[in-house]
Parts: structure tokens; sequence; C-alpha cells
């Protein structure tokens, strides 16, 4: 790994990413990009209207319908705090999650939204797109589907380069959100004259 | 083209808010022009605030690029075919 693939895989522990951190780390001008990115979309700010219970169900069904272990690794050992359980990380993966009790409304849309953005029906499909409006806002819609899209393209990334799923890493949802300081000193560190230096060399 | 309706109104320079209004000018800076991507996708601005300067980045890398640029747009052409999308 070169000085300057390692400065952003090491900028912060909380947004590294283990694997994906680390093959990343080989094109540090979009990585610098990618990880804050995928560390707002998949972990949470603090000024988001996606409940992480709801975050980690969306994550779940477009990595399974991408076919991707990564994230069901990186949830299973988060599910805990989530309030999440076993079977209903399964129930996910199966068809059975449409009409499960499990899972409230919210949850349901949200799992309703990954599934049709991950399977590229998102445009046409009207039915879920009221289904999902009718429990999320405009501004809350547009998160929802960034999320899928980003996790979609996660799953590909590590899908095409054959990542090797791991314990999880601070890209996973969590109990708590990823604050703004955390990405105030990810910018800082990323983009301050040494980091410059580095990647320009 | 598309005939499809946007499913979320675009926010316009006079509607953003303070927060919005920095993503906008950034989005002017790295790519000279505020996209309907970049108008919509500001509904969700800790996301945007990433997400648009990612899209630069791989879009028009950099010196370090390993990609020639002729080999990335016809990347970028093939993957929006497929995924029919005419953005």
């Amino acid at each position: 790994m070169s000085e300057d693939a390692g400065s952003v895989t090491n900028a912060t522990g909380t947004m590294t990413g283990g694997g994906l951190g680390r093959a990343l780390g080989e094109v540090p001008r979009s990585a610098r990009w990618i990880l804050p990115a995928a560390a707002a979309a998949f972990a949470g700010t603090e000024t988001s209207a996606i409940g992480q219970r709801e975050r980690a169900l969306l994550i779940l069904r477009v990595a399974s319908i991408e076919r991707s272990p990564y994230w069901r690794t990186q949830i299973e050992g988060v599910a805990g705090d989530l309030g999440l359980t076993e079977d209903e990380i399964t129930l996910v993966e199966s068809d059975e999650w449409e009409t499960a009790p499990a899972f409230d409304d919210r949850e349901r849309a949200a799992i309703l939204w990954g599934d049709r953005v991950a399977r590229r029906l998102a445009r046409r499909d009207r039915v879920a797109y009221e289904t999902v409006r009718a429990v999320f806002d405009e501004d809350a819609f547009v998160e929802l589907t960034m999320i899928a899209a980003l996790a979609a393209m996660h799953a590909r990334i590590a899908n095409a380069l054959r990542i090797v799923p791991e314990p999880p890493t601070g890209l996973a949802p969590r109990a708590r959100p990823i604050s703004d300081d955390v990405f105030r000193t990810w910018n800082a560190s990323m983009f301050d004259d040494h980091a410059h230096e580095e990647i320009a060399s | 083209m598309s005939s499809v309706p946007p499913r979320v109104p675009t926010i316009d320079d006079a509607e953003a808010s303070a927060e919005v209004g920095r993503i906008f000018d950034g989005a002017r800076e790295l790519l000279a022009f505020v996209s309907n991507f970049a108008r919509t996708a500001a509904r969700a601005p800790a996301l945007a605030r990433w997400v648009i300067p990612m899209i630069a980045a791989i879009q028009r890398g950099g010196p370090d690029a390993a990609l020639d640029p002729r080999i990335k747009e016809l990347a970028i052409l093939k993957t929006s075919t497929l995924n029919r999308c005419f953005f």
C-alpha cells in the first residue's frame, strides 16, 4: 500500500471501512470522498431522517438482491444494538418480509424501496413509490433512495473486487450515528497540505 | 429523452438554505454548474455534501487517475445504458 493510500485508510478509525477502505486506498482521490459518503449513508448522520433499524433493513435487502455477503456479516455483528434479531435478518433475505408482522410500516417501506432500487424497478413502480411516500416525506424519500443506491454501489465494489467479509467496521449502521466532528476530522486530515502533497506526489 | 416527471421537486437557488447553498457553491466550483441531480440530492444535505464531490472525483479523475478519460467515459456510458439511465 502506498503512503497516500495509507493516509486515506488510516485517517480515522470510524470511517476506514475495513476491506473496502483498504481496497479504495489504492485510488485515494476517489476514496477520500467515497468513504465519507458511504459512512454518512450506512452509519447515519446526526440529521438523518431514516431510523437506524430502517437503514439496516434497507441495506440488507439491497445486499440480498445484489448477492453480496458483505452486509449480512457487517449487520449481524451490530444487530443487537439495532434491535434486530437473526430471524428478522433472515426474513429480509427471503420473500416473507412483505407480510411479516415483525416489521412496522416504515420498516417494510424501507425494505420495499431498497428492493426496487436494487432491481432497477424504482423508476416505473408507482405502487411501490406511493407506499413509500405514504410514510416518508420528500426529503426522507431522497435520503432513502441515496442510501439504497450507495448500498448497491458498495455491494458491487465488494463483489467485483471479491472483498472478504470481515467483522463489523465503522461503515455498519449503529445505534449512535456518526457525529459532525468525525466528518470534520476526516475532512481536515484528507485535505490538509500534507495530504495534498502526498496525493499529488 | 425521458417523459417521466420527476418524483421530487428540485431545489432552486432562491429557496436553498445556507447549508444547501454551500453545497450548490461547491458543485459550481467542481462541475461549473449545479445539475438537477445535485438539486435533488441536496434534499438530503448530509449525504449530498459528500456524494456530489464523490461523483466529480470519479467522473473527472485527476493527475493520478489510472484510467484514460476515453475508457472512463465508455465505462460510464455502458453502465448507464445497462441501468436504463439517460441522465
